[in-house]
């Protein structure tokens, strides 16, 4: 289910890079770079957002010679209504940290 | 290449295979790409980090994740009994003064059954509603399993002799059962019943309301 308000912090960093090329595929490592997750909170993310139907994926051929095929996501239209609420929820955090500061 | 580094590397890929190894029957596909994206992470120690991010993400996965739902089940289920011997002890102490446990003892009458269902057994059928409702919140998921394991934590937690002058449940409720047999069955029989009604109608009304942003392209 795509409740954004409900997805964790990394789930919603993750659907936030992807939204910057949302039509594009985007590789396992590319994301963890993108996104500063381990491969370890990475790629369970990616599985649950694939099996909620949010994430395409499939195997594609690299650029590189005799490098194997490395498997590709990219988001689906849910995936990418999803991603922009998670902007938009991720844009709030940032505000409210930032007043907070200013506060203090 | 370093000595040190290539280390490193072969470290990486004997722990991404055997990551491939846990996820397979799982998620074949998924296993497949943990090892593949291994040849794209440049720098031998980054390999090696990534790695061991896999092996985290394939026992998680295969294990963890996997189990959570029964887990959650579990916890409510645990959860749901405390609260009811909290409340069932703070509804008999407010409602049954002395004078009744006395009055009750002597009239085996129908009425006193159906008086306790009203006052103890439907305020926890409520509670087990509610809880049904949590359960179906917090699992994600629609197996109906998972209310029925919640349900039987609870009976267990019942079983599980306690001190003081409950030396032996079993022979307790049995004799619960002997004394009040309608109360005593419907103490059982309404709150599962209800925690059950309460998965089942949170599901379905989450069911019919999907949320837009799962919509396929």
């Amino acid at each position: 289910m795509g409740r954004p308000q409900n997805a964790s912090r990394q789930t919603r960093l993750l659907l936030t890079a992807m939204l910057e090329q949302p039509r594009a595929w985007h590789y396992g490592y590319e994301l963890a770079k993108a996104t500063g997750l381990t491969s370890g909170t990475l790629y369970p993310l990616l599985m649950r957002l694939s099996d909620r139907g949010l994430l395409d994926s499939e195997w594609r051929e690299p650029q590189g010679n005799g490098r194997p095929p490395r498997h590709a996501y990219r988001l689906t239209a849910g995936g990418i209504q999803l991603a922009r609420e998670s902007e938009k929820l991720l844009a709030d955090e940032r505000i409210v940290h930032r007043k907070a500061r200013t506060d203090l | 290449m370093t000595a040190s580094g290539a280390w490193q590397r072969r470290i990486a890929l004997r722990l991404v295979r055997h990551a491939a190894r846990v996820l397979r029957t799982a998620r074949p596909e998924w296993s497949e790409a943990l090892e593949s994206e291994l040849n794209h992470v440049p720098g031998h120690y980054r390999a090696l980090m990534w790695a061991i991010g896999c092996v985290r993400a394939s026992y998680r996965e295969r294990y963890l994740d996997r189990s959570r739902p029964l887990l959650a089940a579990i916890a409510v289920g645990l959860v749901f009994a405390l609260l009811d011997e909290f409340v069932s002890g703070t509804l008999a102490a407010v409602a049954w003064p002395q004078w009744y446990v006395a009055f009750a003892g002597s009239h085996r009458h129908l009425s006193l059954e159906l008086w306790s269902i009203v006052a103890v057994t439907l305020p926890i059928a409520l509670l087990a509603a509610g809880s049904g409702a949590l359960l179906a919140r917090v699992s994600n998921t629609s197996r109906i399993m998972l209310p029925w394991a919640s349900i039987g934590v609870w009976v267990i937690y019942l079983l599980v002799p306690t001190p003081g002058p409950c030396v032996v449940a079993l022979r307790v409720l049995w004799e619960d059962l002997v004394r009040s047999p309608t109360s005593s069955i419907a103490g059982v029989v309404l709150p599962g019943c209800a925690l059950i009604v309460g998965f089942r109608r949170t599901r379905i009304l989450e069911d019919r309301n999907p949320p837009a942003t799962t919509s396929e392209e």
